[in-house]
């Protein structure tokens, strides 16, 4: 095989394998009912699926990222997420304008 | 391929929140729609079917209507990033290198449920930032996740203030 061609292959198997852990989720619990300790978990899974992708990018995070992040914070709470992303990129810019 | 089966563990996770909300619906129509099944659309979907009117829960339009854009965005936003690749010297003076996180961010906060949210949340990021520490690549978020929804959903649901629906 060339390398063009196992990059191909490579690329196509990376696809199928992404669709597979899309619809695997679904195909396992497609039959199984709904409710108890399983729902209590599930329904968890989302708000501690983003604090996980979150959390080790901002212990990392450098101190005008975390003045961003309050002022998002404050903005979603105020004003939806479209001024949340504004304030976001803003502070940052901000920040980074004034002090170089 | 494990690299991509890795990053990509935590869509079986996400699959399996929308499992019972899928019940119901024809199949072909759903394994179409889960293949545009990315964070932002099912952080999305899972915020809004809580609070939605009844009968009006199961969006599947929603998650494919924001799957689609997305997915059209992001071939876009890589052609432009690719086209202008050096015409903006320093991505950081403008703080578009955070952008992801301020992403996650988003929704994280929308799923926010009361107090009751923090022991999951809490759990789940020590565990990630941990893992981060000591694990590569993907696996912070898969553990994170999965010790955070355990613990939250296997608590007292007084301890975790679990609203009944």
């Amino acid at each position: 095989m060339t390398a063009e061609v196992l990059a191909w292959v490579t690329i196509a198997g990376m696809a199928v394998v992404t669709y597979l852990t899309r619809i695997a989720g679904y195909l396992a619990l497609a039959r199984v009912p709904d409710g108890g300790a399983l729902r209590r978990v599930l329904d968890q899974v989302p708000g501690c699926t983003f604090a996980a992708l979150v959390a080790p990018r901002m212990v990392e995070a450098p101190a005008d990222q975390w003045l961003a992040a309050a002022v998002l914070a404050l903005a979603l709470w105020r004003g939806g997420p479209f001024l949340a992303i504004l304030g976001y990129v803003g502070t940052l810019a901000l920040v980074r304008a004034l002090t170089g | 391929m494990l690299a991509a089966l890795l990053v990509n563990a935590r869509h079986v996770l996400m699959g399996a929140t929308l499992a019972a909300w899928l019940r119901g619906l024809p199949r072909a129509r759903v394994l179409v729609s889960l293949f545009f099944l990315v964070d932002e659309n099912w952080g999305l979907t899972v915020a809004r079917q809580r609070g939605a009117p009844a009968g009006r829960e199961r969006d599947l339009g929603f998650l494919l209507g924001a799957g689609l854009l997305l997915y059209v965005l992001w071939i876009a936003g890589t052609l432009i990033g690719h086209l202008a690749a050096g015409s903006v010297e320093d991505p950081r003076r403008w703080g578009l290198d955070a952008f992801g996180t301020a992403m996650f961010l988003i929704l994280l906060l929308l799923q926010w449920r009361g107090r009751g949210s923090l022991p999951p949340w809490a759990v789940a990021a020590g565990a990630a930032i941990l893992a981060a520490a000591l694990l590569p690549g993907a696996w912070s978020v898969l553990i994170g996740a999965l010790l955070g929804s355990l613990v939250g959903g296997l608590l007292p649901a007084r301890a975790t203030g679990t609203v009944e629906r």
